[in-house]
């Protein structure tokens, strides 16, 4: 049992509301109490995620106060899950808890596929999917592993370059050289997933090689940046750096790679978490100890939205500019609920790296 | 035994190995031999270095310096033996009832084509090709590389073809030497000349009664896609700084 998951768990009650069965989409601190607000379509994604983390927790023997799988189930009844990488997420959540919620996920994966094409998905679509399907997989459910199967394929022929070993973040022209960092974690993530249970050599070298070529973006304090380059695998946009990113979503391929022997992924580890302890650009931890709040990010002053930044990823491509971290940055003090969600996943499990997870700042 | 050797785009088919299966096949005196060509027309040869610029430049410097320039065309080798050359466009009509009425027992696959089913079902034995990796563990393309860069023995496998991608019934299997300081290219070739080799026991094999393939299963293994640029240039890294532990000292 570790400090940082019994933190965790203790937040999310605060980030959970009841009468409407969903945990927050963004929690800020106003005098010392939590603010949740609940924007529809982002709380029904960070619910999964919440779910999906405290499902992991209470496998390791993390008590939780309530009962997760009515919880769980009563949500998926409630809700119905849209969205394409949502449904991949519900999946992996629900495959080994309750069969027909799982059958008519795995039903509106296919029935989409033979009407979709492939440039209505983006990676985080074909990851989630992947991951899930694959759990299907694991479970039994028929016909899920030649499901899994196409949608390596798919995700593979697609979106994955292999000329640089990134993989794009969707076919749109205009994004075809530009992803997201947490794009390529979820890719890693549910290659590795699907390389494990097919025992699939190709995959696991894909996997293997694709994480050395990420270890290489990795900051001078440990960030992770949020655009990258697929042609030169070179960062395009540093910022917002993500507390998220930094101290789970990173290990949902660091800490398989570390398994599968690959002794780099260790230091890179504690780079990435020594940061959220205050081994960052500011030198200042990202953690609000009472009320507990991790903070979400550090971004610049003047950012200019979206379009900013991806206007200053493609002026990079361009003027073929290298893009360095600035002092006009500020701590962004949101927290969102799925980010506590992938601790729960990465770390419950985990009795390594005892200093991040144990740390002080967490009692 | 009646046998024909497959091959393809008969202007630029000049490498060594082919010839090695064609004379050897020759001295070994079949009921009836023919060689039969495919994809002969101007367009296949477009089709086939479209997007290939590499495989064009390389073409380019292999007639502009290399020896290979004065090997003789498989035809021509072909015709001075007295053997049957056949071409067709693909394998078309025409083409699948040439191979009916030539009744052959086995048709040694010397391209690097799909082969349909149609033509599959026709030889008595089936239509050997060989694959250059460990079957079934390597399955796909660029093979040679990928057994690099895993750092795994390199194997030329001979199998009877499927419709099914390198998941025939495997005949054999031979190690191919790498030498340090040996490139891709020198193991390639390497490779061709078991691929030979392999050709001609396979044949003897049959001939004697002594063939006795292997089935392969599809989870047994994995399936590999054309490598990419950064871990081209890996393997040839690995190469040029002998990071192999396969070689043969």
């Amino acid at each position: 049992m570790t400090l940082l998951c019994q933190r965790a768990i203790q937040t999310f009650e605060k980030m959970y509301d009841k009468s409407i069965g969903l945990y927050s989409s963004s929690s800020g601190m106003v005098s010392g109490k939590y603010i949740n607000k609940f924007e529809d379509q982002i709380a029904i994604r960070y619910t999964i995620n919440s779910l999906l983390g405290l499902k992991v927790a209470s496998r390791s023997g993390y008590k939780l106060g309530f009962p997760l799988e009515s919880r769980i189930k009563d949500f998926l009844k409630k809700y119905k899950i849209k969205n394409k990488a949502d449904v991949g997420l519900a999946l992996l959540l629900v495959a080994d808890i309750d069969e027909k919620i799982s059958h008519n996920l795995l039903d509106k994966i296919r029935d989409d596929i033979s009407r979709l094409r492939p440039s209505n998905y983006n990676l985080q679509d074909y990851a989630w999917l992947l991951w899930g399907v694959v759990e299907a997989a694991r479970n039994g459910y028929k016909g899920s592993k030649d499901l899994a199967r196409k949608l390596f394929r798919d995700v593979h022929d697609n979106l994955f370059d292999r000329d640089s070993l990134i993989p794009r973040y969707s076919l749109n022209p205009l994004r075809r050289r530009i992803t997201s960092f947490g794009g390529i974690t979820y890719f890693l993530r549910s290659i590795y997933e699907y390389a494990s249970y097919f025992d699939d050599e190709y995959a696991l070298v894909i996997f293997k090689e694709s994480l050395r070529r990420i270890l290489k973006i990795q900051g001078r304090f440990g960030e992770w940046p949020w655009l990258v380059d697929v042609k030169t695998g070179k960062v395009l946009e540093w910022y917002p750096v993500y507390s998220v990113h930094q101290d789970s979503m990173a290990m949902l391929f660091l800490l398989p790679g570390l398994s599968l022997g690959i002794k780099e992924c260790e230091d890179s580890i504690r780079k990435s978490y020594s940061w959220i302890l205050g081994k960052n650009q500011l030198g200042r931890p990202m953690i609000n100890k009472e009320p507990f709040l991790i903070y979400r990010s550090i971004k610049r002053k003047v950012e200019g939205g979206k379009a900013g930044r991806y206007i200053r990823a493609v002026s990079n491509i361009l003027l073929k500019c290298k893009p360095k971290l600035t002092n006009r940055v500020e701590i962004n003090d949101e927290c969102r609920s799925y980010h506590l969600g992938w601790i729960l996943f990465v770390w419950s499990n985990e009795d390594k790296f005892d200093e991040f997870t144990n740390s002080e700042i967490f009692l | 035994m009646r046998v024909i050797i497959l091959s393809c785009f008969p202007l630029i088919d000049k490498l060594p190995y082919k010839n090695k299966v064609l004379k050897g096949l020759v001295e070994r005196k079949p009921q009836d031999i023919a060689l039969l060509y495919v994809k002969t027309k101007l367009l296949d040869y477009c089709n086939e270095l479209k997007g290939k610029r590499e495989l064009v430049s390389k073409l380019i410097k292999i007639r502009s310096s290399s020896p290979l320039r004065f090997e003789i065309k498989l035809f021509d080798a072909a015709r001075e033996s007295g053997i049957n050359v056949v071409m067709f466009k693909n394998f078309d009509i025409k083409c699948l009832r040439w191979l009916r009425d030539f009744r052959p027992d086995i048709i040694h696959n010397l391209t690097g084509l799909y082969i349909p089913r149609a033509v599959l079902k026709i030889p008595r034995y089936g239509v050997v090709g060989a694959h250059y990796a460990d079957l079934p563990r390597i399955r796909g393309s660029d093979t040679i590389r990928w057994s690099i860069l895993l750092d795994l023995p390199v194997v030329v496998s001979h199998m009877f073809l499927l419709p099914k991608l390198d998941l025939g019934d495997i005949l054999l299997k031979s190690p191919v030497e790498v030498r340090r300081g040996d490139n891709i290219e020198i193991i390639r070739r390497k490779c061709q000349e078991q691929n030979a080799m392999g050709h001609l026991r396979v044949y003897d094999m049959i001939k004697a009664g002594e063939l006795a393939p292997i089935k392969q299963r599809e989870e047994e293994g994995s399936r590999f896609y054309r490598m990419g640029k950064f871990l081209r240039n890996k393997v040839d890294y690995l190469l040029s700084e002998c990071q192999y532990s396969h070689y043969v000292e």
